[in-house]
């Protein structure tokens, strides 16, 4: 037994350190790459579908404070009424967007970079009349002579 | 047994470890900088709007049961118009609502008469249930009234049938030419308002600009005139009814036609609709309006 330990110990036959180092360099280098593409897929994937669900909560929120301007609008004569909401800036940390309200009744948030829209259509009593706004300066107008609905001031 | 004497290819595994382990550490970096919640905080400013949708309904509520509260005859029967204090109480009211709604959040609402917009005429009224429901038979109740903002009839006895016309001309043109509903025991109200079963008293019509509704004894209808009749150049209204007939009635018609109003005794003169400047603001609404307490509707 001990003899053929020291025969073990003498052999070095099929034992290569560059070939191990190769290997070892080549299978980390594999797992690592594999690690980074798979988490920008992921990252990408998830910044979308966040992206889609933030433009998606900021038109729907857009949408109702149309609809509560529109009923507000049966209340009496000449009925103002100006709504600043608190959206961010830019949309999943980095992407500007910008929000369209069209005459005949569509709303679009949009981010050209992320190359993503959410589009809702309204039905109002009250007249809309087109106008856009950029995220983070976001101003929603009930306005009068003539009364109608519309983005980013009166004027 | 492989010997381990002299190796030293352990220190390249545990480099190798350290570049995957710092991978790893980067990539959850990484992803928690690039993650972003979709939930927005958007709850807060609906809140505000809803808020704000709230308050100019409480206060136009409030606006209607000051109105009537104000100008009361002496048996005590509310009657449609205003009178001198009208504008204190409406002071009154704007100083304590101010104070109630700003305890609770951060906000301010102001109510003002608007006088000038506002529009003078005259109720005519009946206040007897018991007693005949006009005195001097058949007659015209109001004459000359640019608008009728409110009309407010209760019969205690429907024994006999009344007929309520409304024209333009005065005497009275063809009947086909009239806003016209009846008043039976047997059918209930028909005509240019219908309610089948408000056969049995007391029955209550109340329409504002034509526009209202109808209770009698188990009896329940929502009533309107059509719109295009409802159009008059003047409003007349006449009462046709039978010696039977008892009730209270109290029609307001605003001034500014061609002829001045005129209303069968007793009668008051004042403020029958008034206007009002709402504004209300918080942090995130900025809302004003002209509120008409008796507006036409857009039916």
């Amino acid at each position: 037994m001990k003899r053929n330990s020291r025969i073990l110990d003498d052999d070095t036959r099929a034992v290569s350190i560059a070939i191990t180092h190769a290997l070892t360099v080549a299978i980390t280098t594999v797992l690592v790459s594999g690690l980074l593409i798979s988490s920008g897929t992921l990252l990408k994937s998830q910044e979308e579908r966040v992206g889609n669900q933030q433009l998606s909560e900021i038109g729907s929120d857009i949408v109702s404070y149309i609809h509560e301007f529109d009923r507000l609008n049966g209340t009496g004569t000449e009925v103002t009424a100006t709504v600043q909401p608190n959206y961010p800036d830019r949309i999943v940390g980095s992407y500007v967007y910008s929000i369209e309200l069209y005459d005949d009744g569509t709303v679009e948030v949009r981010s050209n970079r992320l190359g993503q829209s959410a589009d809702f259509e309204i039905d109002t009593e009250t007249d809309i009349q087109g106008g856009t706004v950029t995220g983070g300066n976001v101003e929603i107008n009930l306005c009068d002579s003539p009364q109608r609905i519309t983005l980013g001031g009166c004027d | 047994m492989v010997s381990t004497r002299d190796d030293d290819r352990g220190q390249l595994l545990l480099v190798a470890a350290i570049v995957v382990a710092a991978a790893v550490l980067g990539g959850v970096v990484l992803l928690n900088t690039v993650h972003s919640s979709p939930d927005l905080s958007s709850q807060t400013d609906a809140q505000s709007v809803i808020n704000t949708d709230r308050t100019v309904d409480q206060i136009e509520n409030d606006l209607r049961g000051l109105f009537m509260a104000n100008a009361v005859d002496e048996n005590g029967i509310r009657l449609p118009y205003a009178n001198s204090r009208f504008e204190a109480a409406v002071d009154a009211y704007n100083n304590e609502y101010t104070r109630l709604i700003s305890t609770n959040q951060s906000a301010v609402a102001t109510v003002e008469l608007n006088a000038s917009e506002s529009i003078d005429g005259a109720v005519a009224y009946a206040n007897q249930s018991s007693a005949e429901f006009v005195d001097d038979g058949n007659e015209f109740v109001v004459t000359d009234a640019d608008e009728l903002p409110r009309l407010r009839i209760r019969l205690d006895d429907v024994s006999d049938d009344l007929r309520v016309r409304i024209n333009d001309s005065d005497p009275l043109g063809t009947p086909a030419d009239d806003i016209e509903f009846e008043v039976s025991d047997s059918g209930g109200i028909t005509g240019d308002i219908q309610c089948s079963g408000a056969d049995d008293a007391p029955i209550e019509i109340d329409l504002v600009h034509g526009a209202g509704e109808v209770t009698g004894d188990g009896a329940y209808c929502t009533v309107a005139v059509e719109e295009s009749d409802w159009d008059l150049d003047e409003y007349n209204v006449k009462f046709e009814y039978g010696t039977a007939t008892n009730g209270t009635y109290a029609v307001s018609g605003e001034d500014g036609g061609p002829a001045l109003i005129d209303c069968a005794d007793p009668c008051e003169t004042g403020l029958v609709n008034p206007v009002f400047d709402l504004t209300y603001q918080n942090p995130n609404v900025v809302f004003s309006s002209t509120f008409t307490l008796y507006e036409r509707d857009d039916r």
